[in-house]
């Protein structure tokens, strides 16, 4: 996760602060009397971006349900162990376990609506306390799932990689560069099956490759293994005890005559160095390509997602906010203010697509977040 | 290749009892005068293999996502529950699926329905399909369309229904329809208005007829970049998938027959069904309309053993237990017959119990019984000759970081058929030598010699296999040992021998280093000096021990030991169906949410990106059609285990130890080290019994069974019921008369029984009075035609340990003899007129593969 996060101060932080005051929670979340949103991190900063409001396309872009706010939370906050801590989501609620990943923030959803007979996340009884959930990884697709996935957005997995020093000044420290900027999906095998003692080696020059891999709970992660078919890793890839969090440029941290290379997502690549998201950790690392298709165009600030890349079955994924079925479907539990936040027709909804380009669409704030326009169809799901 | 009718075995005959008078009669008829007729041997594996292509089956052939793919499906008919062949070419290079994101690209899926399409004569009705239990984006039944209904294509029109939300898409779900004309649907019409809505309580993919856990389907099987490829696939019978009813038995005019299913091959390109990607359901139109099928004849299945047969147990050896699958059916279907179920257990634990308790189960081994100071009481009765053999699951993955030549770079992701293995190589992976076998972050320096991390990158390995094996860049535990059964068993004793025999093995193990500077990881070393425990590590031993106690804890996470890091598989069986999978036993990322922590299990590895090896039996790989090692054998010569290769083995056989019966192949003997084409793990399984041991019935019923496994019928190959499972060399005439000696000894019971001193065959006399079944067993005795010489006398004239070639065991044939099991073979073989002309009418009736739309 990336640090020194700045809470973005929008409508919600008056109340948060009566919150904070309230129930002590670990950090200055918003506490809405509106919708709340929790799960990925990879969705996070636009989500938050547009709950809390920004005006990053030009236009002021602020998205409500029926007149009422929403708050987004965070995967993982800092000062506290572990980076999850606890979070207070509405006014006079409970306190409980930040939902700190995807399948965390559709689990603590699916409590919250009582699915399968139980409100109780974590040992707290969260009825009612989440609305939404940010994901990137898909459930198992069934007619009449209790959670919609509506599409919020295209994202693709590459990596990101920092050369280290020429400590030995012969020059060959641009032909890493060169050579690292752009690798196959089978060299990927490789380095990240590469031993300790065997580390690959950058053909030409005296450097050599050092794979630092995520902690194992990331979708990132698990999700770059698959797609490169690695069951187990190498000894040479360097987990740092498993702590490493994801879309975190200053974890690369290269010695002398050493790449280092890490997954990250694309989008929130684009996201952080067009200045989107509330911090830049992509400073000094080059984002790579993979068999010769760069996943980004353009230089920052406008750099756009490249849809051969995301569109690729390889390499590209559909992210998703999960709704409760019953709250967008006509009748007894709709609700109209959830169904605005991720109506595809609305321009201002979490989930708009469609022809518009205007400043002050969501999409417009998205695409500057790196996001491209989604492949996958919306679809219900119970879990 | 095209259908070769004429060989096509003949319909099997009914089991009712019509077919077992039948038989009774003719075997009288032929018994008195002695005729023995041949029947030809069912081959039916290499007469039905087919070839499909896209070109004649695809009416719309310029979409097809592969028009030049041409399918090979390695049988069609007379099948059984077991796996086939289907390689294909003209495909493109595919890519992987993501897990819970889509179905990947350019590759096929393999699937099979039982219904014809009624619209389309010659196809399969994608409602009758067993398709969707996979449940994994692209191989569903049903999905979100990724366009508006009014686009949805005509066809799919009827199982599609708009979504209750408004800015939401609508859905298809294809029904499915069960033979016995059930079903589940996805969509709900309302009777009244005719408005279709979707039915959200139904899950067409977790349904009452087929889940994720029963079906056989193959949602993603890739290409090479040559576009080539092959995988093995799981055919089900009525047995595993009632819904289809594959080889449901239907009677007609006595004529038993097994009710046919389709086979289909479905060709996924890089986006269909209006999907970006694939993640729509094959089912849908788009993509259905390029399914390759061919129609799949079947045996028919069912219990065909009477109802209320007594029960009889075997105990021990699991490499006859494919075998005795195939015999049971057939065994106890015979007159008095009895239902034979084995127990797998360690042979050495049966055979003792064979010989010292009371109506102990007939024990299956290879081993003879070893009792310190003790005779050995126990008759035993060759029925098998399989063998031990390494699964090998390896696809290319050429280095990409070396200039290589385009053909080595276009084999990528294609398997490797042949592997050449040594004793050394087999004790370093089976000691955990190889630095990849011990846990990620194990301080390996105890390891100090030049030990690399996998098979694949020992120079050692190298130099004795195809040179393009260097060009590869392969990784992963699984290559690193070989995956082992738990528990004790002869196969294991067998192996170990196979090490201890070699004198490069052998030095390896005692800790001398390779040629190359590899050492035996020290936990292994049969030196004690070296071997960190203080005792020497024993090479006669029937089990596969984790002996090596390192324990890895990385940090944040759990510990990690040998048994955690390479866990053992329930059996050798087990182990080919890993290889088949893929799965490597692999062990997965720490979960550190999950409560308590834990790891979670490997993913297993998809075809074109397996590397694994395994220890299993040559049944069982050829059940699994898993490729298998070439092993060098005692002469220096790599041989793969073959028919061929088993029978140079049972030819080079000595006795086994003190046994004056039991042979096994010594790698020491000399026989063993001239044989050039012997298969150096081949095994003998005999069937044990004490005839001081047990009641009349028993020993009649004991009798029973290695008459027929023995037998003309128990030994002809072939993959119907009663026949002998590939993987089965028949065995040497001379063991089926040492097994019919063994089984009338046995039968006798110790009425009968001589001492063995004689030497020179003993009058039996007639038949013990016990047996109320004399009339049909093969014991001429019991015709009361001619006392026969036999019984105990032929074993006792096999061989004794003197090392040297066993000589023929033919000593005590008379001409009034009963061959082997003539009264099996006899029924058979004379109803093969009859039966071959009800062939010819179905063949008659037999509709050529046609294309969908004839043009």
């Amino acid at each position: 996760m990336k640090s020194k996060k700045v809470l973005a101060l929008g409508a919600a932080t008056a109340v948060a602060l009566v919150g904070a005051f309230a129930a002590a929670p670990a950090y200055a979340d918003p506490i809405t009397d509106g919708y709340s949103i929790v799960g990925s991190d990879t969705l996070q900063d636009a989500v938050g971006a547009l709950a809390n409001g920004t005006t990053i396309t030009g236009s002021s872009v602020k998205l409500k349900g029926a007149g009422k706010s929403l708050g987004s939370w965070d995967a993982f906050t800092l000062g506290v162990s572990g980076g999850v801590g606890k979070i207070q989501a509405k006014a006079y609620g409970p306190v409980f376990d930040r939902p700190n990943g995807s399948g965390a923030g559709r689990t603590s959803l699916l409590r919250s609506i009582g699915y399968s007979g139980s409100t109780v996340y974590n040992g707290v009884d969260v009825a009612g306390q989440v609305d939404f959930a940010r994901t990137s990884s898909k459930g198992t697709s069934v007619s009449g799932g209790v959670l919609t996935y509506v599409p919020f957005g295209q994202d693709a997995i590459s990596f990101i990689s920092e050369v280290g020093a020429d400590s030995d000044g012969d020059g060959d420290a641009a032909a890493a560069a060169a050579w690292v900027a752009s690798l196959t999906k089978a060299e990927l095998t490789s380095i990240y099956q590469s031993t300790s003692a065997a580390p690959v080696a950058v053909p030409g020059t005296d450097y050599v490759v050092k794979p630092l891999g995520l902690q194992s709970s990331s979708g990132t992660w698990t999700t770059f293994l698959t797609k490169i078919g690695v069951t187990t890793i190498g000894t040479g890839v360097d987990t740092r005890s498993n702590s490493i969090p994801e879309n975190d440029g200053a974890q690369l941290t290269a010695g002398a005559n050493e790449i280092q290379i890490v997954p990250v997502s694309a989008a929130n690549y684009v996201g952080q160095v067009n200045g989107a998201a509330r911090i830049n950790t992509m400073a000094g690392v080059t984002l790579g390509s993979i068999d010769g298709v760069a996943p980004a165009t353009g230089s920052a600030p406008n750099l756009v997602p490249n849809p051969t890349f995301y569109n690729s079955a390889d390499w590209g994924r559909t992210v998703f906010i999960v709704v409760p079925t019953a709250k967008i479907t006509p009748g007894a539990s709709f609700d109209q203010g959830t169904s605005d936040l991720v109506n595809t027709n609305s321009t201002v909804s979490l989930t708009y697509w469609g022809t518009s380009n205007a400043p002050g669409t969501s999409k417009a704030v998205k695409l500057k977040f790196g996001f491209a326009q989604p492949v996958d169809a919306a679809f219900t799901a119970n879990n | 290749m095209q259908l070769a009718r004429s060989t096509r075995r003949p319909t099997w005959i009914a089991s009712g009892s019509v077919g077992l008078l039948t038989g009774a009669l003719v075997f009288g008829l032929v018994a008195l005068t002695g005729i023995v007729v041949e029947s030809a041997p069912a081959n039916a594996a290499d007469s039905s293999a087919v070839t499909l292509t896209a070109a004649e089956q695809d009416h719309d052939l310029e979409h097809a996502p592969f028009p030049d793919l041409a399918v090979t499906v390695s049988q069609t008919q007379d099948l059984v529950a077991q796996g086939i062949r289907v390689s294909w070419t003209g495909g493109k290079k595919s890519t992987a699926p993501t897990a819970g994101s889509n179905g990947g690209t350019n590759f096929l899926q393999i699937f099979m329905c039982w219904g014809e399409d009624e619209q389309n004569p010659g196809r399969p009705d994608r409602t009758t399909c067993m398709y969707g239990g996979a449940n994994s984006p692209g191989s569903t039944r049903d999905a979100y369309r990724n366009m508006s209904l009014d686009a949805i294509p005509a066809e799919d029109q009827a199982f599609s229904a708009p979504s209750a939300v408004s800015f939401l898409p609508p859905y298809t779900g294809i029904p499915f329809v069960a033979r016995d004309g059930s079903r589940v649907d996805g969509v709900t019409t309302d009777p009244t208005t005719g408005a279709k809505s979707i039915d959200g309580t139904v899950n067409l993919n977790i349904n009452p007829y087929f889940t994720a856990n029963t079906t056989n389907e193959i949602p993603w099987v890739g290409s090479g970049n040559d576009g080539k490829g092959s995988v093995s696939f799981e055919v089900q019978t009525a047995s595993q998938a009632p819904a289809l009813g594959c080889g449901e038995a239907a009677t007609s005019g006595g004529v038993t027959t097994g009710a046919s299913c389709w086979l289909v091959i479905l060709p996924r390109g890089v986006s269909d069904n209006g999907a970006a990607n694939i993640t729509q359901s094959g089912l849908f139109i788009e993509s259905w309309k390029h399914a390759l099928a061919v129609e799949l004849d079947f045996e028919p299945v069912g219990s065909r053993c009477p109802v209320g047969a007594a029960e009889r147990q075997l105990a021990g050896s699991e490499l006859a237990a494919l075998a005795v699958n195939s015999w049971q059916p057939a065994v106890c279907n015979q007159e008095g017959g009895s239902v034979y179920s084995l127990l797998t257990m360690p042979e050495s634990d049966a055979v003792t119990a064979a010989a010292t308790t009371v109506d102990a189960p007939l024990a299956l081994t290879s081993n003879p019984l070893d009792l310190e100071g003790s005779d050995d009481p126990l008759k035993y009765a060759p029925i098998a000759l399989t063998g031990v053999t390494i699964s090998v699951a390896i696809d290319r993955r050429p280095n990409p970081f070396l200039e290589l030549p385009d053909a080595y770079t276009d084999a990528a992701r294609s398997p490797f058929t042949t592997v050449n293995l040594t004793p050394r190589l087999l004790a370093k992976l089976l000691s955990y030598s190889y630095l990849s076998a011990l846990p990620n972050g194990t301080d390996t320096s105890y390891l100090d010699g030049t030990n690399l991390d996998t098979i694949t990158k020992d120079p050692d390995f190298l130099a004795v296999n195809d040179v393009e094996w260097a060009a590869q860049d392969l990784a992963g535990p699984a290559i690193a040992d070989v995956i082992v059964p738990q528990g004790r068993s002869d196969a294991a004793r067998a192996v170990w021998a196979y090490i201890a025999a070699d004198e490069d093995a052998r030095d390896f193990m005692a800790g001398e280093p390779d040629p190359w500077g590899m050492v035996v990881n020290p936990y292994y070393s049969t030196d004690a000096a070296k071997n960190p425990s203080g005792y020497a590590f024993d090479l006669d031993r029937d089990d596969f021990p984790k002996a090596d106690p390192v324990e890895a804890t990385p940090a944040n996470q759990g510990p990690i030991n040998l048994v955690t890091w390479r866990p053992y598989a329930n059996d050798l069986g087990t182990v080919a169906y890993l290889s088949l999978r893929g799965d490597g036993l692999l062990l997965g990322g720490w979960d550190p949410y999950s409560f308590p922590a834990k790891y979670t299990k490997g993913a297993r590895m998809l075809p074109g990106n397996q590397a694994l090896l395994g220890l299993t039996s040559t049944a069982d790989a050829a059940r699994y059609q898993v490729v298998t090692a070439s092993l060098q054998n005692p002469s220096g010569k790599f041989v793969d285990p073959t028919n061929r290769s088993m029978l140079a083995a049972a030819e080079a056989m000595t006795a086994n130890g003190e046994s004056t019966t039991v042979l096994e192949f010594d790698p020491e003997s000399t026989t063993a080290q001239t044989a050039g084409g012997a298969y150096p793990l081949t095994l003998p399984v005999y069937a044990a019994a004490n005839p001081y041991g047990a009641g009349p019935e028993l020993r009649t019923a004991y009798a029973k069974f290695i008459r027929y496994a023995a037998g003309t019928d128990g030994q002809t190959p072939g993959v119907e019921t009663g026949r002998l499972p590939a993987g089965y060399a028949p065995i040497p005439a001379a063991w089926a008369q040492a097994a019919d000696a063994a089984a009338d000894a046995i039968e006798k019971g110790p009425v009968s029984t001589q001492q063995p001193s004689t030497g020179t065959g003993t009058n039996t006399g007639t038949s013990s009075s016990g047996s109320p079944l004399g009339g049909s067993t093969a014991s001429s005795g019991s015709n009361g035609i001619t006392p026969t010489v036999g019984g105990g006398g032929a074993a006792e004239q096999q061989p004794v340990a003197s090392g040297a070639v066993s000589p023929s065991l033919n000593g005590s044939t008379t001409p009034v003899d009963p061959t082997t099991a003539t009264s099996y073979v006899v029924p058979i073989s004379l109803l093969a007129g009859t039966a071959s002309a009800i062939v010819t009418l179905i063949v008659a009736r037999r509709r050529p593969i046609r294309t969908w739309v004839r043009r």
